[in-house]
């Protein structure tokens, strides 16, 4: 009995430091750049010594996210003389602040940084910002008094998906339409901009008409559950289009409004143009999607890094167009994720 | 068995009181569902009922298993990333033109018994407490599902495999019939089998059961792995339903099921718990869930909503445990 016990104590401990050495590896390699703290101005002094950059992924389970880092890997394998250390900010602001809190400790050359939240992102930018790390924002940004921290900002405008959404919707639907709004996570920063896109677009389109908002939490799951919940309710029959904050949600609508036998009568759309949605949309199953170039941003956050860790001037923000898709365009952007 | 603490006047009120208390968790489930159909005339339609009853399937699914452990005096925090790995296992096994729906199910099944066995292990072999044994599953199942998938989603079903979540038979949805079965099966180990009087044995007075010789042991093994498989086959039948594989998928799943299975009348201190009472449970949550879509009440006060009731119907049902 007691001998089991020590034997699975001893597995615990063993797991528990090899954990540790995968860990590890990476901190000690960071460690030779200690010291260094103006990277920006820092001539590359010893060429032996690998550059580090410290990449900061809001949460690594988000679909968008890692669309994001799967840009930013294949650019980064263009740069064999820089190290690049990704961690999982899990959504959490202060998990985040604890890694940045470590990358300034190891001096990493440069940070690349998508916020998991916008808000809570000010003391984050404030600390890397007094050790003087240059700090790339991706794809969602900081407050707008925070932006000039950044030493570049490589993104889209989140207003911009929001219109596009709401313009192409009133052009499928001739202008008028009955519609859902299916939103993503109340308070998301992408949530608010967006309903606020959408509203700005059907200004110019008097009836183009929102009968309920709810929220499907970016979730196909709960997107899914809503729409069979608003199907059974005293709403069925009156809305003729979904409109969903990301692709996620449309899907599970749709798959809703399949299992109902309504997707003849009602017109489904989301953002994003993941792989899924555009095959769907080739069925004829979604009407059109918003596509935001989640690999182009990721890689040029790493690019942005890149060159200010070699002393070459960047530019205060690049931006990254969305642009509509609609069902024929499609197999050219499923073409983008081969 | 259930007798009533206040001094009744006569020996109707004693009886009707005695009969309500034991019976308090339907009676709430009913006056919910007159409640609901009074305020939106949708509600009792036969095509929202089964609505509301395939929307539950999955967390009472997972609320059966979970009932088990918490009748052990345990807990499973682990049943969401056993619903991820289970779907993304399944998934990759369910492609058009490659495997038998057999492979796909089994291997699915399979890794989530592994999961529940470990967890088992950790529990009655090591003798950590369930918390921890399940939040070190939790954590490191969630994260096996991301390296699986390598965090995208798995799709491209065969019909077969669609057919589990989306499928009909006789009018009715199979995610009911299987939510069917497995309520029957997780009631007779529970009532009529050895297995089952050990399990309420091991969550009356642990001592006492290795006392009187019951191997708490194997059956908490039992236990745990049972929970994981049905959490495996929710993750599976929630992968059909969505037609892809999520890492995502069966996030705070293991909250909706506890909460089914204590709405229910299961004792988080032991010995205490029924399956039909894990099933009422997790209808008071689907109803409530539903109705207040149905009356287009605000995501933010849903949640208060919710919150309170559980709340409110645990309160209610302590009374009959007293």
């Amino acid at each position: 009995m007691s001998n089991k016990k020590l034997l699975a104590l001893v597995l615990v401990i063993a797991l528990g430091v090899a954990m540790l050495a995968g860990c590890a590896q990476t901190a000690t390699t960071a460690a030779p750049a200690a010291g260094e703290t103006e990277a920006t101005t820092a001539a590359p002094a010893a060429p032996a010594e690998k550059k580090v950059v410290g990449v900061m992924i809001g949460d690594m389970s988000a679909q968008f996210h890692a669309y994001i880092m799967d840009g930013m890997k294949k650019e980064a394998e263009k740069y064999p003389d820089v190290e690049f250390v990704y961690v999982d900010g899990k959504f959490d602001p202060n998990v985040q602040m604890g890694q940045a809190e470590n990358f300034i400790a190891e001096a990493v050359d440069a940070i690349v940084y998508i916020p998991g939240d916008a808000a809570a992102a000010k003391n984050l930018v404030d600390k890397v910002s007094t050790a003087g790390i240059p700090l790339i924002g991706v794809n969602t940004e900081v407050l707008p008094e925070d932006m000039d921290k950044l030493t570049s900002y490589a993104g889209s405008v989140t207003i911009e998906s929001g219109i596009l959404l709401g313009e192409a919707f009133a052009k499928v639907m001739g202008g008028k339409a009955n519609m859902i709004e299916l939103q993503g996570f109340y308070g998301h920063e992408p949530q608010i901009m967006r309903h606020e896109g959408i509203l700005e677009a059907f200004k110019s389109f008097p009836d183009m008409k929102i009968l309920k908002e709810d929220s499907g939490e970016w979730n196909r799951d709960k997107a899914m559950q809503k729409m069979e919940n608003i199907i059974n309710s005293d709403l069925n029959g009156k809305f003729d289009a979904v409109i969903c904050h990301n692709d996620e949600m449309a899907i599970g609508a749709m798959k809703a409004l399949e299992a109902a036998g309504m997707l003849d009568k009602v017109k489904v759309a989301g953002i994003d143009a993941t792989p899924e949605a555009l095959k769907y949309m080739k069925e004829g199953k979604i009407a059109f999607t918003v596509f935001q170039d989640a690999r182009g941003q990721g890689a040029k956050g790493i690019e942005i890094a890149v060159k200010v860790i070699n002393g070459e001037t960047v530019e205060k923000r690049y931006t990254i167009p969305y642009v509509t898709v609609m069902p024929e365009e499609a197999d050219k952007y499923l073409a983008l994720y081969e | 068995m259930s007798e009533v603490a206040v001094k009744p006047n006569n020996d109707l009120s004693k009886s009707v009181k005695a009969f309500l208390t034991k019976y308090s968790i339907y009676f709430i489930l009913v006056l919910l569902v007159a409640i609901l159909t009074f305020l939106s005339p949708a509600f009792l339609k036969p095509v929202n009922l089964i609505n509301i009853v395939r929307q539950i399937s999955l967390i009472a699914i997972v609320g059966f298993g979970v009932t088990m452990i918490i009748i052990t005096t345990g807990i499973d925090l682990s049943s969401g990333s056993v619903i991820a790995v289970a779907g993304i296992v399944a998934s990759k096994f369910a492609h058009p033109d490659t495997y038998p729906l057999a492979v796909a199910l089994i291997l699915g099944l399979g890794v989530g018994l592994l999961a529940g066995a470990i967890n088992g292990f950790f529990v009655s072999i090591v003798k950590l407490p369930a918390f921890i044994a399940t939040l070190g599953m939790m954590l490191s199942f969630r994260g096996v599902g991301y390296i699986l998938s390598e965090g995208h989603p798995i799709t491209n079903f065969t019909k077969e495999y669609d057919f589990i979540g989306s499928g009909y038979w006789l009018g009715l949805p199979l995610m009911i019939y299987i939510l069917f079965g497995a309520a029957v099966l997780s009631y007779v180990i529970l009532r009529h089998t050895k297995t089952g009087k050990c399990i309420y044995a091991i969550g009356g007075n642990q001592q006492a059961a290795v006392v009187s010789g019951i191997n708490v042991k194997k059956n908490l093994m039992f236990v745990y792995s049972y929970a994981g498989m049905m959490s495996a086959l929710a993750g599976i039948m929630l992968s059909s339903r969505l037609s892809s594989g999520q890492p995502t998928a069966g996030l705070t799943y293991e909250m909706d099921a506890i909460s089914s299975a204590v709405i229910g009348g299961t004792s988080l201190s032991g010995g205490i718990g029924t399956i039909q009472g894990t099933l009422i449970g997790a209808l008071i949550i689907g109803v409530l869930n539903n109705g207040m879509d149905l009356m287009h009440i605000n995501a933010y006060y849903q949640q208060v909503v919710k919150g309170s009731i559980i709340v409110l119907a645990v309160i209610l049902d302590k009374a009959r445990n007293r």
